[in-house]
């Protein structure tokens, strides 16, 4: 090469930089696709936003959509909407008239909706009243309901046994067909052809009395009250009557919106298990271990969990969190119990985490803490009677007290005669938090730390509790109950992600634990078993939910608790998964708040403050694919159930995701570059070499894996570390180009794979 | 010593007797283990028991807890279900078995067996309680028939339930049943003594209606009032009296009220109410007239709409003075605005618009839009107009309006749909008749305008509609109507002759085009209307009228009056000066190019070739492509052949010249001078061996008829192995154009027989042996097949012979003893069965070659080929061996699923649909299964989804058989949409009256759905 045309070379590339660096800057500088839904609720009404219509029921499907919630209590007044930079739109469920001036909040609305942002308007729209009762006029309230193209004709029907649906499509009737005795409806008059009606009632037979009670359209979208769920109160349980996922896809316009998704690692769905300590100390009655003749006061729950359900499954990780009150010598820790922590510790596939030190059952109690407050409790325990000899001769039990071995949820569930379960000693949060933490970091081995704060409980925690584990440098996780099965057959027993608690965010487990199936630990032990209805039901024909195996040390008490434990193990063997620590998905979970997505040209993200989260879903998608050429930091791609998942590369801050057209979804898009599929364990720094790639991977049993290749042929694929080859085989590469091993290598450490071709 | 010892010997043998009998025996031993909790021994002393024939409820009983608390819950159910099968009904523990099922149906998440086994318990202990129970679960999982049943006995059992009695009633209306409904709520209220709930008495009263028993409505609704209705509840009934056309009855049932002085204000305006709704308007006006005008804010909008309603404008106007506006209805201020303007009352209207303000645009969105286009707001003016469009209370003339708007707003094509949109029938006033009319012309809607002004025309003549309908006719309407009109009437205004002459014009109705255009020319003879009147004289075919005109205007008139005037010298045939006027513009030259291109052509155009020689000749030589052919035609048609031929061979020798100039110039040559004056020049190229030569030489040998020379050339250079082969198979067809089909198979088989047979050239040979080749064809397809070199060749032989019509000859080939062995030749041999249709020795070909074949895509073609000849086994086992291949290939998983739901296997036909529908949305048929599926197994909630997607997919389907409907109809029943499945299935019936399955489907989906009147309506028919 001559001097002449390097620097020919050179002038064309500065030419290029000059012309490219420009559209760069603007894409990592560029305003992100919002992502932000803001909730009006009216705590008057609802007391917390844990409790609220929109958090237990909408903020789950909106999740799912893409979208974040951030809440705005209207008792307050009405939010300044230049607070929130990355909003997109804005949902109410209202049950009655929140507004002192309706006038102000119309006016408002308006506005809102013309700087473009999009209404989901549910049951009531708190335009009709004053929250003194007084009614405004109809035209005042007309102008709110026109910008859905409706005129509310003020009339009521609550006589419907006249009325017939006329209209209702795909939108209605997703977990409640509307059938039997219809409810009351208001006259709503359809004024603006933009919008589509979803469900009409007519009455008699008669046009001219349609109502239309869903419609969507290019403000958004309203569904009148009534006609969102069914609720039962004999049962306490609701069913949705609108397909909150399509009714909010609509209104919200989310089709275009890569969605960061919580529930899938690696092309898998995510699996973790987490126990909180309460009954580490209750001794077991599962034989053999009642019958230890090595240990006469009684092998202890802890001790059976381990044995049982951890040791007998190396595969699975598992993350375990004691009450320091439990194992500490100064409070009622015994050598037994100190053991039988460090002996869990120790295991490679277990993540130290802290349920606490004194396990407070009532967080609230907390918020204004004076020991004094507590006092009345203490005298109170101490007051307690205690187990005479003539109970231990009739086998009777007496009220636990503090301490005793029944401690945590187990010994009073549900009623919290006291306000934590070891007060002898003043509160105090840092201990509680940072202190725990600490305490099970100094237990554990070497190059293990407790990470996680699991909260004990009723698991609602106030704003500085959740930031002290933020300041301890460390994750939360808890509370949601998730269920969804023949008991509680919808997806309003199913949680959002996490919590918003003041400026902090609490992040709900992804099951509920054996709690919700035991009839709060006094029956059915058994009851555990069903939680597989659950794991099944939110994966398909939606993946909602992570596959997590959550409970407490108790289960290890019962014989049926610990079949029912084990079976639901055995599933987790069987199922498609990529094991990880709960305190990974509390970090995913974190992430997928913290995740913003810059558009940058046609189809195309960067991907900015994702945190941990390595995962974006695209809906919709089955002939979609990634444009591999016009993407970077994307490990791999995967169909399924219509949607296609996106595997971004830990290695990369700011992945870049392009999509382009695919053929068809039943096979793997044909690229010229190698990509994952699906793999058990995680993945992080891919690179291509010719045909093969490097690529480094952690995590749990054995590494199930498929990855695309460009070529058919035959395969090397070793495992190594710091130089050492732990394994290496080969596998054919067939016409469908996959590359298909199970790695037969310990990978809790990170490990490095090598692929490369050796033959055609 | 001897009695001691004696007294110890008896007591030992006492003791030892005592103790033998104090050792449990067997029945006793378990239960003294479970009491010790030592369960491990007691279940296994139970289960012995058990196995030793005891299945007692004192055996059965504890061996279930013993499994509950070992976690075995399927087994204990297992053991209860048998347990109660075995169980007389009579027995207390039958019962007792009952309810623990009950519970461990419910703890397994059993709810379809929960809510059975309810029904059971319920039957056999008929308390409250369980009715109950059954009746909620049922409402809430949808079962309404069920919940009905179960709430009947329980209203039975507890008639003092207002609330259940008020659930039921409502239930039973929502479903039709009227008369049971009314008769359980008449029941209640007469328990009740008239005191039952506000909501029952309503609905009551409206079901009694309903029925036409407005009497017995009447007579219960005064014994309420009279008890203790409110004054809203008291309105309410009073309503419903109204509703059903009987005021009436509710002025005779309001007339005690009003004795008493102290009654509410809203009563007295409801009985103004119902006086207006009873026609007694002097009464209503009266009592108006005798209220206060002060009234409370609740009660001001009533009054003056009530006001209103009778005619009191001006006592309504009154009664708000000095109120807020904001509470009178939208409707009566209306009408106050109008009693304002109408008295010129601008004080009002002021006072209106000032506190009103947005309120009052919001009601009049034709008033907001013109102010919006006013103001250039074309978005906020569409948005009021579409309101105005949207809201059928309004007159045709403020929908006009809006369609108007609608179109100056820029969005014509919306306006236009919501013109087609409106109603225009019956009688419109004339004075919205002029803009009908206008927006049927500029709506593109003339030929229905002019039908539509005819039919008013005719039915009610008028100026306005005259007017309305002229520029619609002129048009599209009979254009001599138009003229005679015209001619009548000798006064109109110039601008609508303009129009008139415009569209005429446009239109081509050349006659009254010029009529109207002389009457504006003569009533005000502009150079416009002088220019129009040209035009008219032109389209009228009368040029040499129009020429004076245009001759007049040439020096100023500019482009349009020059192509005018040349258009008027061509038509009278004056080329040649014509010729000259375009020869001496582009003579003048300054012109730019595309001027010149245009002049060039309109000499081409009158045919004055010569003229335009000069120019298109350089331009050819300048330029070449387009403007070569253009000289060259130009020249032919001008007879200058020579000058074109002697310029292509110039050029043809110009080295220059690039390969497409050579080509167009050789093909020009051929074409002008004639293939005998480019023969040699062609031969010549076509001997460099370059393929485009080769084209034209045949062309030329083609039309000089040399045949014989053309099919040598041919030969030789199909046989050239030098020619690549892609020119030589284009030969070969070539070869078959001269009918010369033998050399045409030679060439291809001299192509093929290096090659395999995915070949193109073997492709080229069956396309020419067609898809029955001679037997010789056949011989050498077998031959390749015996001589091929590998299995996997040799199977491909085999594969075409078989596709070939040789199936039979590859059967007999591979098929001599049994299935071949080889891997590679089963599949050709299963190909060849499944040709002939020989389903029996497929299956066993498939089978044996499953357990070899590793490649997915083959086994799944063996499965295919089973499933076509209805071999169902040989199909499952080459759908279960492409999953071992490929655990979650799509149609593996569905295929097996199918079967499997096909024989009953649930559980399976769950997992596989659900593996398959994991990979995607699926198709409606899995769905539909999988949903199926998930019903039989008692999970309908689960299903639920999965029906919805089976019936979005068949509603997405473009064409659907009647099979596809009838599943629509099923997935609707499993959704409850009971009623779109009966339309569904009724329009199956009419299409298909002999179909006994679709009548028994269809009886059953009703049966199922507790319409059994129309179920035996559908049994009963022929």
């Amino acid at each position: 090469m001559t001097l002449g045309s390097v620097l020919r070379r050179l002038a064309v590339l500065l030419i290029l930089a000059a012309a490219l660096l420009p559209g760069a800057a603007r894409a990592a500088g560029g305003r992100a696709v919002p992502r932000t839904i803001l909730a009006l609720v009216d705590l008057r009404e609802e007391n917390i936003v844990r409790r609220t219509r929109i958090h237990t029921m909408a903020e789950m499907p909106l999740n799912h959509l893409g979208l974040t919630v951030a809440y705005w209590n209207v008792a307050d007044g009405l939010p300044d909407l230049s607070r929130y930079p990355d909003l997109r739109g804005v949902v109410t469920w209202f049950t009655n008239e929140p507004f002192a001036d309706p006038q102000d909040y119309i006016a408002w609305a308006s506005a809102a909706m013309d700087r473009g942002l999009r209404f989901a308007v549910l049951g009531q729209a708190g335009v009709r009243g004053r929250s003194n009762g007084q009614t405004i006029p109809l035209a005042l309230s007309n102008r709110f309901f026109a910008r859905f193209g409706l005129r509310d004709d003020d009339g009521y029907v609550d006589l419907t046994y006249r009325a017939r649906p006329v209209v209702s499509d795909a939108l209605v009737g997703y977990e409640r067909p509307l059938i039997g005795v219809l409810p009351g409806f208001a006259l709503y008059r359809k004024i603006d052809g933009r919008f589509q009606s979803h469900l009409v009632i007519r009455r008699n037979g008669e046009e001219a009395t349609d109502t239309h009670l869903v419609v969507t359209g290019p403000t958004g979208g309203f569904a009148y009250t009534g006609y969102v769920r069914h609720y039962d109160p004999e049962l306490n349980r609701s069913l949705w009557i609108l397909d909150p996922f399509a009714f909010f896809r609509t209104v919200f316009a989310t089709d275009d919106l890569p969605k960061p998704d919580v529930t899938t690692l690696s092309g898998r769905r995510i699996y973790f298990s987490h126990i909180d300590g309460d009954g580490w100390r209750n001794v077991t009655e599962v034989e053999p271990y009642n019958k230890d003749p090595n240990n006469k006061g009684g092998v202890i729950a802890a001790d059976v969990v381990r044995r049982e359900a951890i040791e007998a499954f190396p595969d699975l990780p598992v993350t375990v969190a004691p009450i320091v009150g439990d194992v500490d010598a100064d409070w009622k820790g015994t050598a037994e119990t100190r053991g039988a922590a460090s002996r869990l510790f120790a295991l490679p596939q277990v993540e130290p985490a802290s349920h606490t030190w004194t396990h407070p059952f009532r967080w609230s109690f907390f918020a204004d803490y004076t020991p004094q407050k507590e006092a009345v409790f203490n005298e109170r325990a101490e007051d307690a009677p205690r187990r005479g000899l003539l109970d231990e001769i009739l086998g009777r039990n007496r009220a636990a007290t503090p301490g005793h071995e029944a401690v945590g949820e187990v010994s009073d569930i549900g009623r919290y005669s006291i306000p934590r379960a070891y007060l002898e000693r003043p509160f105090d949060l840092d201990q509680e938090i940072g202190g725990a933490l600490a305490y099970f970091t100094r237990m554990a081995p070497e190059g293990k730390k407790a990470v996680l704060v699991q909260w004990p409980g009723d698991t609602s925690p106030f704003a500085a509790a959740v930031a002290a584990t933020r300041k301890a440098g460390a994750r939360n996780m808890n509370g949601g109950d998730a269920r969804l099965d023949a008991e509680f057959p919808s997806i309003t027993a199913v949680p959002p992600i996490g919590l918003p608690v003041g400026a902090e965010r609490q992040i709900y487990s992804g099951n509920s634990n054996e709690n919700t199936y035991t009839d709060l630990w006094t029956n059915r032990f058994f009851g555990f078993q069903n939680l597989i209805n659950t794991v099944r039901n939110t994966d398909s024909p939606l993946r909602l939910k992570p596959f997590n195996i959550y409970y407490h040390m108790y289960s290890g008490q019962k014989t049926a608790s610990v079949q029912a434990l084990r079976r639901n193990l055995a599933a987790a063997r069987e199922a498609e998964i990529a094991p990880v620590m709960a305190s990974t998905y509390a970090a995913i979970a974190d992430g997928f708040y913290a995740t913003r997505l810059i558009p940058d040209g046609e189809r195309r993200w960067r991907v900015k403050d994702r945190g941990d989260l390595n995962t974006l879903r695209f809906d919709r998608a089955s002939f979609t694919a990634v444009d591999l050429n016009r993407s970077t930091g994307v490990i791999g791609q995967r169909h399924h159930q219509g949607s296609l998942y996106v595997a971004l590369d830990p290695a990369v801050a700011e992945p870049v995701v392009a999509l382009g057209e695919a053929a068809r979804a039943d096979q793997d898009p044909p690229v010229a570059r190698p990509y994952l599929v699906q793999g058990r364990w995680a993945f992080n720094g891919l690179v291509v070499d010719g045909g093969g790639f490097r690529v480094g991977a952690q995590g749990y049993g054995k590494g199930e894996m498929v990855w695309h290749v460009p070529e058919p042929g035959r395969y090397a694929v070793t495992a190594e570390r710091g130089g050492a080859i732990l394994w290496e085989s080969e596998a054919d590469v067939g016409a469908d180009r996959r590359l298909s091993v199970a790695v037969d290598a310990a990978a809790i450490r990170p490990l490095t794979l090598r692929v490369r071709r050796t033959a055609q | 010593m001897r009695a001691n010892i004696l007294f110890v010997l008896v007591m030992l043998a006492v003791g030892v007797g005592v103790s033998l009998l104090l050792i449990p025996r067997g029945e006793e031993l378990a239960l003294q283990k479970f009491r010790d909790q030592d369960y491990a021994t007691a279940r296994l002393a139970y289960e012995q028991r058990f196995d030793a024939g005891d299945h007692s409820a004192a055996t059965v009983m504890p061996l279930t807890r013993l499994y509950l608390d070992g976690g075995e819950v399927d087994r204990a159910i297992a053991l209860m279900e048998a347990f109660v099968a075995r169980e007389p009904e009579a027995n207390a523990s039958y019962a007792e078995g009952r309810q623990i099922l009950s519970r461990l149906y419910r703890d397994a998440q059993r709810m379809g067996d929960y809510l059975e086994n309810l029904e059971v318990l319920a039957r056999l202990r008929p308390t409250d309680e369980n009715y109950r129970e059954m009746a909620t679960l049922a409402g809430f999982h949808g079962q309404i028939d069920r919940q009905i049943d179960a709430l009947r006995q329980y209203c039975d059992l507890r008639p003092d339930d207002g609330d259940a009695q008020m659930e039921l009633g409502t239930l039973l209306a929502s479903q039709g049943a009227t008369a049971e409904a009314i008769e359980r709520l008449g029941r209640a209220d007469d328990r009740a003594k008239g005191a039952i709930e506000p909501n029952g008495r309503e609905l009551l009263m409206s079901l009694l209606l309903d029925q036409g028993r407005a009497g017995e409505a009447y007579a219960r609704a005064r014994q309420w009032i009279a008890l203790d209705a409110t004054v809203g509840d008291t309105i309410g009934l009073l309503s419903q009296l109204a509703a059903a056309n009987r005021p009436d009855l509710s002025v005779k049932l309001l007339e005690p009220k009003l004795a008493d002085p102290g009654r509410p204000l809203a009563l007295e305006l409801t009985y103004i109410d119902l006086l207006t709704a009873a026609d007694r308007m002097g009464e209503a006006r009266a009592r108006l007239e005798a209220l206060p005008d002060a009234v409370d804010d609740l009660s001001l909008g009533r009054l003056v709409a009530l006001q209103m309603n009778v005619g009191m404008g001006r006592k309504a106007l009154e009664t708000a003075k000095g109120r807020d506006l904001n509470l009178i209805p939208d409707w009566a201020l209306v009408g106050m605005a109008e009693t304002a303007f109408r008295e010129r009352d601008e004080a009002v209207l002021d006072r209106m618009t000032r506190e009103l303000g947005d309120a009052v645009l919001a009601k009049h969105p034709v008033l907001a839009a013109n102010i919006a286009i006013a103001r250039g707001n074309k978005g906020e003016a569409g948005r009021q107009a579409r309101v105005a469009l949207a809201d059928a209370t309004l007159p045709l003339a403020e929908h006009l309006a809006a369609v108007r708007l609608l179109d100056r707003a820029g969005q014509r094509g919306a306006a236009a749909d919501a013109f087609d949109r409106l109603p225009l029938s019956g009688a419109l006033p004339d004075e919205v008749l002029e803009e009908l009319g206008g927006l049927f012309l500029d709506l593109d809607r003339a030929k229905v305008g002019v039908a539509w002004f005819n039919a008013r025309r005719a039915a009610s003549p008028s100026q306005a509609a005259d007017l309305g309908w002229l520029r619609l006719a002129a048009k599209a309407g009979d254009a001599a109507q138009v003229a005679s009109w015209l001619d009548a009437h000798p006064r109109l205004d110039p601008a609508l002759l303009q129009d008139i002459a415009g569209i005429a014009a446009e239109r081509g109705a050349s006659a009254l085009a010029l009529k109207a255009a002389e009457r504006v020319y003569a009533a005000a003879p502009t150079p416009r209307s002088r220019f129009a009147l040209a035009v008219a004289l032109l389209s009228a075919k009368r040029p040499a009228d129009a020429l004076p005109h245009l001759t007049a205007m040439l020096a100023d008139g500019g482009a349009e009056v020059e192509s005018a005037y040349a258009a008027a010298l061509g038509a009278l045939g004056r080329n040649e000066e014509l010729a000259r006027f375009v020869a001496a513009k582009l003579a003048k030259g300054g012109l730019r190019e595309e001027e010149e291109t245009a002049l060039v052509y309109t000499l081409l155009d009158l045919k004055a070739y010569q003229p335009a020689l000069p120019l298109l000749r350089d331009r050819a030589r300048r330029l070449g492509g387009e403007w070569l052919f253009a000289y060259a035609d130009a020249a032919r048609k001008a007879g200058a052949i020579g000058e074109l031929a002697d310029l292509l061979e110039a050029d043809l020798a110009r080295p220059d010249l690039d390969a497409k100039g050579r080509e167009d110039h050789a093909g020009l040559l051929l074409d002008v001078a004639g293939p005998a004056r480019a023969l040699p020049v062609l031969k010549q190229l076509a001997a460099s061996g370059e393929a485009r030569w080769d084209g034209l030489y045949r062309d030329a040998l083609t039309k000089l008829g040399r045949k014989d020379e053309l099919r040598r050339y041919l030969v030789a250079r199909a046989g050239d192995d030098r020619v690549p082969a892609k020119e030589r198979r284009e030969i070969a067809f070539a070869l078959l154009d001269q009918d010369d089909k033998a050399s045409a198979e030679q060439a291809l088989l001299r192509l093929a027989a290096g090659q395999g047979p995915d070949s193109p050239d073997f492709k080229q040979l069956t396309y020419l042996w067609g898809p029955r080749p001679p037997a010789a064809a056949l011989d050498w397809i077998e031959g390749r097949a015996k001589g091929a070199t590998s299995p996997a060749e040799q199977a491909a032989w085999y594969d075409r012979l078989a596709e070939l019509g040789g199936a039979r000859r590859v059967a007999d080939r591979l098929g001599q003893a049994g299935a071949p062995a080889a891997k590679d030749l089963k599949g050709p041999y299963i190909e060849a069965l499944a040709a002939q249709g020989k389903g029996k020795e497929l299956a066993e070909a498939v089978k044996s070659a499953v357990g070899q074949e590793r490649e997915p895509e083959r086994l799944r073609r063996y499965a295919r080929l089973a499933e076509q000849t209805r071999q169902r086994g040989a199909a499952a086992e080459a759908w279960k061996a492409v999953l071992a291949h490929k655990p979650d290939d799509g149609d593996a998983l569905r295929q097996l699923g199918m079967l499997a739901y096909d024989e009953n296997r649930l559980g399976d036909a769950e997992r596989l649909l659900r593996g398959f529908l994991a990979k995607g949305a699926g198709d409606y048929e899995a769905n539909y299964f999988l949903g199926e599926s998930l019903t039989a197994q008692k999970r309908p909630t689960e299903a639920v989804p999965f029906y919805r997607r089976a019936l979005e997919q068949v509603r997405a389907l473009k064409a659907k058989s009647d099979n596809v409907v009838q599943t629509e109809a099923n997935i609707l029943h499993r959704l409850g949409k009971v009623d779109d499945a009966v339309v569904l299935f009724e329009a199956l019936r009419k299409l298909r009256p002999a179909d006994r399955q679709l009548k028994a489907d269809y009886a059953s989906m009703l049966i199922d759905s507790g319409r059994m009147t129309e179920a035996r309506r559908v049994l009963s028919l022929p």
